[in-house]
């Protein structure tokens, strides 16, 4: 059963995995096995065909941004046991989505915020850091943050799945 | 991560990263580049074809040390990106920064 709002209720979901994402290594480790198994099914299933390798790589740089934040936040506020925050996939027809859920501290910063390096830099100005979230916004073709009224964080990341015709 | 370090010269080093370069593992790789600066080793090629994964705070250690390697009259210089690490340094306009070679000799060679 779908859980992910991915804002396409009509959807054919192809593909669903989940885990929690413990606020360490391990969890960085599970974070990417979880993508490793969507890139598997993809492969294995005829009705779908695996996306380029950019498109694979987009995607997984915009999870990896958004899942090491949660667990470098949660690392931060040195809990006596690992936060885990619960991570779900799920391909359709129509896209790849990924959703972090997870309690806490609600995030304050801002989303949209734009990429702080400009096309004529000085190297020796540039930022060391503060771009994850723009360099996830780059990689996807949406990317939502929600607090629930529960208390619930969730952030979700919407990749459209590529067409045939667009493959090349 | 494992980190791999080649002193090609007194000038020159190496250093070869396999695996992840994320928020677990740039800080040691921020170190390594700050103690080969600080030997007189200002010229250093960052072979990526190892990576499995690079994110935002691999990209900060490398831009860390190329201010470093610059303030110091040298250049931190990048070989065999992985095709992830291509697509990162591209939509952060990184590419436009950082020197980018095919294979670590010809960053070498280029300097």
């Amino acid at each position: 059963m779908p859980t992910i709002d991915s804002g396409d209720a009509a959807r054919r979901v192809l593909f669903a995995a989940s885990a929690s994402i413990t606020a360490d290594a391990a969890g960085v480790d599970t974070m990417h096995s979880l993508l490793d198994t969507v890139w598997e099914a993809m492969r294995l299933a005829p009705s779908l065909t695996l996306p380029p390798t950019a498109w694979r790589n987009e995607f997984t740089t915009a999870m990896g941004e958004i899942g090491s934040n949660i667990i470098r936040h949660s690392l931060s506020l040195q809990a006596e046991t690992l936060a885990v925050c619960q991570l779900e996939i799920e391909l359709s027809d129509t896209s790849l989505v990924a959703a972090f859920r997870n309690s806490g501290a609600p995030f304050t910063g801002e989303i949209g915020q734009p990429l702080p390096i400009a096309d004529d830099a000085d190297p020796l100005n540039l930022p060391e850091g503060h771009f994850g979230l723009a360099l996830a916004r780059r990689s996807l073709d949406d990317l939502r943050y929600e607090r629930l009224a529960n208390g619930q964080n969730v952030w979700t990341l919407v990749k459209k799945v590529p067409h045939r015709s667009q493959e090349a | 991560m494992e980190t791999t370090v080649e002193e090609r010269s007194s000038t020159v080093a190496i250093v070869r990263f396999k695996g992840r370069l994320d928020f677990l593992s740039s800080a040691t790789a921020r170190e390594q580049f700050q103690a080969l600066i600080a030997t007189g080793r200002n010229r250093l090629v960052i072979d990526l074809g190892g990576l499995s994964f690079i994110d935002s705070s691999g990209l900060g250690a490398l831009i860390g040390g190329l201010k470093g390697a610059r303030q110091a009259s040298g250049d931190l210089r990048l070989a065999e990106p992985t095709p992830q690490a291509t697509s990162v340094l591209k939509l952060t306009s990184l590419d436009r920064v950082f020197r980018t070679y095919g294979t670590v000799e010809e960053a070498i060679a280029d300097y």
